[in-house]
C-alpha cells in the first residue's frame, strides 16, 4: 500500500508542463557482482567484486527504452595447481561485459517518485586473465541478461534546483536507481556470469 | 519560474570563516605572526604553506626535490632547510617563483634546477633573492621586469642561457657568482648597482660593474654533484661585498652562495664510504675527503642500528670525533648474538609456474635466513634471503621434485655514519644521508639447525575459472606479418564474423568487387586517406572489441563510457539551444 502511494504523483509539479518529452537517458552506475561459479570465493577470497559501469539508452516511448551499456569488472586471487590440488599463485580477471538492453519503465505521471523497470537483453563479455609467469588468457562469449530495479525521482526533493537543470542543462529528470541484474554467459560449459547489485544516477533529457 | 535558492556563494564563505574563527581559538590555525610553516612537514606543497602564511611568517622547505609554479605573497620569508639538497625544480614553461607587485619578501637557501625560467620578479616587487645556487640547465636564472627595489646578492649562477636580466638599473646585483653561462647579466646598457661579482668562463658576462673577479678561478667542490661550496684555494672567499658579513664564519662575505648574511651553514654530506672487516671485531671506514674550505674534521657513528647508539668500541662512544682524516678503524666491536639459535618452522611451500613460494616461522635472535634446495639433497643450493621470512625460489624447472628447508642465522650487523663539521664555533655538521651510511657484518656467525623439509613440483598454474584463450592477432600481425595491425584486426573481423554468415559473405563479395576501384582512387588521391583512416576508426574500435583482449579492452569500454556521455552532452547542447531558441 505504502509502495502504491508512492508511486503515484505528489501532486503539485507538473515537472512535463512546459518541457519537451526526454528523449534519452544516460546512467553511471557501480556496485558489486557476485559470480555464479561456485567456487569463486576459495580462489578470490571473497563472492563478490566491484564492478563500475555507464549506459545511454534511447526512449522510443516514455515506457519503452533500448540501450547500450559497459562496464569494468576485476578480481584479484589466486589459482589452482592441478597436480599437487593446491590453490596457489597470483591470478587476476578482469571482465568488460559490453550489453545491449531493452527496458520497461512503470511510468505513468513525470512526477512519480518512485519507478520500477524490468528488462533485458544481450550479454557480450569480454574477459583477460593474468596468471603471474604465465601466458594471458583472453576471450570473448555471448549470452543474455534479465535486470530490474526502482528508480528514486530526485527532481521532487527539490524541484527549483531540477527546472533549472532543465533550463540551464536540457535535463528534464534525474533519478536515484537501485538495481538487480542477472546475466548467463556459457564459455565451453563454464559460467562467466552471475548477479549484480548496483546503484546509480539516471539522467533523462 | 525558477525557485530562489541561497547563493553558495555566500554560504561557503561564511561556514569557512566560522570554522577559521573556530580553529584560531583553538590555536590550530596557527594565525600567530612570524611563525614558522614546515613543508612537507606541515603543508603538502610550497604554494600551501604561502597561503596559509601571514605577515611576517616564514616558510621552511625541507630538503627533497619541489616542483611548483609558486606565486610569492608581500611579507613572507621563502628559505630552504639545506641549499645544497632543497631543490626547486622547472614546471614546464612558468617560472618556478613569480613575486608580483610584493613587497617585504625574502626567498633563500635553496637550488634551483632544470629551469626554464628561476623567478621573475615584477610589478614593482621588492623582493631579496640571496644565497641560492641555479643550476639553470640552459634555462634563465632571474628575470627582474620594472622591480627597481629587488636585490640579487650572493648567489651562484651556473649554465644559466641568461642569468640574471633586469630593465632597470636600480636592481642590485651584487657578491654572486656567475660560471659557465651564456650571458651572465643582461643588457649590457644597464650598468648602476652592480658591484662585487664573479664571472668566470660566461659567453658575455655583460656589464661587471665595481669591484668585480672576473677570470679568477672559483673552484667549487663539484659541479656533478652540484656542491657550488668553496675549496680552500678559491679566489672568491672574502671578496663579496665588504659591507656584509658571512654568516658562516663572521668575516667579510665570500661571493656566491655559501658566504653571505643569508648562506646555509650545513656542510655538504660525507659520500663515498667504504668498510673493510678486520678479523672477527673490528672494522675500519673510510670516505671521501670534503674539501669545501672551512671542513675541520669528521664525526664517526656506529651501532647495530640506525639509531647509532653504539658505545661498546674501544675508541669510545658514538659519535667519536675522528679529526681530519678520512678513514677510522674501531676495535672491539663484538655485539652480542645467542649461543644458539632454535631452527625455523617450514610453513608452506606452495608451487607455482616454474616457482616455489617458501614460507616459514620466526626465530627469536636470528638476524636473517637462508633456503636450502635441491633435487637430491635439500643443501644443493643455498639463498641467504635476509630478515624476511617467506621466499619465491625462481627459475626452477616445472614438473621436478625440489627438496626444500630454511635455516636462521645470527651475526652482529653494525650502522656506520660519518658527518663533516666546519672549523666555526658553532661547529656546523652535515646531515647523515644515505650516501654518508654503510652497513657491515662483523664478528662469528651463528647458525640454527635445519628446519623440517617439505617437498614440491613447479607446475603451470590452472586459473579460476578456467576459461580458454582465443589468442591475440593483433601481436602475430604486428610482429609477424607485412601489414599494418588495424588491417589485419578488419582482416580477422572478417574472417570470424563475416564469413560465417549468409549476409556476410554476399558483403565480403560486394565488397572485393568494388573495393579495389575505391583503393585505387585513394591511392591517386592521397590527400583524402587521413579523412579515410579518420572514418574508418569506429570501425576498427568495434572489431578490435569484438576481437581482441586486455588492455584494449579497459581503453575501448572507457571510450565507449566516453562515447556514450559525449553523445548525451551533445544531444544536450542541441535540446538546450532548443529550449532557449523557444523561450
Amino acid at each position: 500500500m505504502a509502495l502504491l502511494l508512492l508511486l503515484v504523483s505528489s501532486g503539485s509539479l507538473a515537472a512535463g508542463g512546459g518541457q519537451e518529452p526526454p528523449r534519452w537517458s544516460l546512467e553511471l552506475k557501480g556496485g558489486n557482482f557476485f559470480p555464479q561459479e561456485d567456487a569463486w570465493k576459495s580462489y578470490y577470497g571473497d563472492d563478490k567484486t566491484g564492478s563500475l559501469g555507464a549506459g545511454l539508452a534511447w526512449k522510443a516511448t516514455r515506457q519503452v527504452e533500448i540501450g547500450l551499456d559497459t562496464a569494468y569488472i576485476k578480481d584479484e586471487g589466486r589459482g589452482l595447481a592441478p597436480q599437487q590440488g593446491q590453490i596457489t599463485g597470483d591470478v587476476t580477471l578482469e571482465l568488460y561485459p559490453l550489453q545491449m538492453f531493452l527496458l520497461l519503465r512503470g511510468v505513468f505521471r513525470e512526477d512519480q517518485w518512485l519507478v520500477p523497470y524490468v528488462g533485458g537483453g544481450l550479454t557480450r563479455i569480454y574477459y583477460e586473465q593474468d596468471i603471474r609467469g604465465q601466458e594471458k588468457r583472453r576471450g570473448s562469449a555471448t549470452g543474455s541478461h534479465l535486470r530490474a530495479g526502482i528508480q528514486l525521482l530526485l527532481d521532487n526533493i527539490d524541484r527549483g534546483t531540477a527546472w533549472g537543470f532543465y533550463e540551464n542543462f536540457g535535463v528534464n529528470n534525474s533519478y536515484l536507481f537501485v538495481e538487480v541484474q542477472r546475466s548467463s554467459v556459457d564459455v565451453e560449459s563454464i559460467e562467466l556470469g552471475g548477479t549484480s547489485y548496483q546503484m546509480g544516477l539516471l539522467f533523462e533529457f | 519560474m525558477t525557485e530562489p535558492r541561497p547563493s553558495k556563494r555566500f554560504v561557503l564563505p561564511l561556514w569557512c570563516r566560522l570554522l577559521a574563527i573556530a580553529l584560531s581559538g583553538l590555536g590550530i590555525a596557527g594565525a600567530v605572526q612570524g611563525a614558522e610553516r614546515r613543508v612537507p612537514g606541515d603543508y603538502g606543497t610550497i604554494q600551501l604553506a604561502i597561503d596559509a602564511s601571514a605577515p611576517g611568517d616564514t616558510v621552511v622547505v625541507e630538503p627533497g626535490t619541489y616542483r611548483e609554479s609558486i606565486l610569492l605573497r608581500s611579507d613572507i620569508t621563502l628559505r630552504g632547510e639545506e641549499t645544497a639538497r632543497t631543490f626547486l625544480a622547472g614546471n614546464g614553461e612558468d617560472p618556478v617563483i613569480r613575486a608580483n607587485g610584493v613587497t617585504g619578501v625574502r626567498i633563500s637557501d635553496f637550488t634551483f634546477i632544470e629551469l626554464t625560467t628561476g623567478m621573475e620578479i615584477s610589478g614593482g616587487a621588492d623582493v631579496t633573492v640571496a644565497a641560492n645556487v641555479f643550476d639553470c640547465g640552459r634555462g634563465d636564472g632571474v628575470r627582474v621586469l620594472d622591480s627597481a627595489a629587488a636585490d640579487i646578492s650572493n648567489n651562484t649562477f651556473y649554465d644559466c642561457a641568461t642569468a640574471v636580466q633586469r630593465d632597470n638599473d636600480g636592481v642590485r646585483i651584487r657578491s654572486n657568482l656567475f660560471y659557465d653561462n651564456t650571458t651572465a647579466i643582461a643588457p649590457v646598457t644597464l650598468t648602476a648597482n652592480i658591484s662585487y661579482n664573479g664571472f668566470l668562463t660566461n659567453g658575455e658576462n655583460g656589464p661587471t660593474g665595481t669591484q668585480a673577479l672576473v677570470g679568477e678561478p672559483m673552484r667549487f667542490i663539484s659541479v656533478d654533484k652540484r656542491d657550488f661550496h668553496l675549496r680552500y684555494s678559491s679566489n672568491v672567499i672574502d671578496k663579496g661585498d665588504e659591507n656584509d658579513t658571512d654568516v658562516i664564519d663572521g668575516t667579510r662575505a665570500d661571493m656566491g652562495a655559501y658566504g653571505g648574511p643569508y648562506a646555509d651553514p650545513t656542510p655538504y654530506p660525507v659520500s663515498g664510504l667504504g668498510v673493510q672487516v678486520n678479523g672477527t671485531d673490528s672494522v675500519t671506514v673510510s670516505w671521501e675527503a670534503n674539501a669545501a674550505y672551512l671542513i675541520a674534521g669528521y664525526k664517526l657513528y656506529y651501532g647495530t642500528d640506525a639509531s647509532f647508539g653504539g658505545s661498546e668500541a674501544a675508541e669510545g662512544p658514538s659519535p667519536i670525533d675522528v679529526g681530519d682524516v678520512t678513514q677510522y678503524s674501531l676495535t672491539g666491536l663484538a655485539a652480542a648474538v645467542p649461543a644458539r639459535l632454535d631452527a625455523p618452522r617450514l610453513q608452506r611451500v606452495s608451487p607455482a609456474h616454474r616457482e616455489l613460494e617458501v614460507a616459514w616461522s620466526a626465530v627469536n635472535g636470528a638476524s636473517g635466513y637462508k633456503v636450502h634446495y635441491g633435487v637430491d639433497a635439500v643443501g644443493e643450493k643455498v639463498v641467504d634471503v635476509g630478515d624476511r621470512t617467506s621466499y619465491r625460489l625462481t627459475g626452477l624447472e616445472n614438473g621436478v621434485v625440489y627438496r626444500v628447508a630454511v635455516s636462521a642465522y645470527s651475526q652482529a650487523t653494525y650502522h656506520f655514519g660519518v658527518t663533516a663539521y666546519d672549523s666555526t664555533a658553532a661547529r656546523h655538521e652535515s646531515p647523515l644521508t644515505g650516501e654518508s651510511r654503510i652497513l657491515a657484518k662483523i664478528g662469528e656467525e651463528v647458525d640454527s639447525p635445519l628446519s623440517n623439509e617439505m617437498s614440491a613440483f613447479p607446475e603451470a598454474l590452472r586459473p579460476y575459472p578456467d576459461l580458454p584463450d582465443e589468442g591475440c592477432f593483433v601481436a602475430t600481425a604486428a610482429y609477424g606479418f607485412y601489414s599494418a595491425p588495424q588491417v589485419q584486426l578488419l582482416r580477422d573481423f572478417r574472417d570470424r564474423y563475416l564469413m560465417t554468415s549468409a549476409t556476410g559473405r554476399e558483403f565480403v563479395r560486394w565488397y572485393y568487387t568494388y573495393g579495389p576501384v575505391a583503393a585505387r582512387w585513394l591511392d591517386s588521391h592521397p590527400v583524402f586517406k587521413p579523412a579515410v583512416r579518420v572514418a574508418l576508426f569506429p570501425l576498427i574500435a568495434v572489431a578490435g572489441l569484438m576481437l581482441e583482449g586486455g588492455h584494449f579492452y579497459l581503453v575501448s569500454v572507457m571510450m565507449l563510457c566516453g562515447i556514450l556521455v559525449t553523445m548525451a552532452a551533445l544531444i544536450l547542447r542541441a535540446k538546450r539551444r532548443f529550449i532557449r531558441g523557444e523561450a
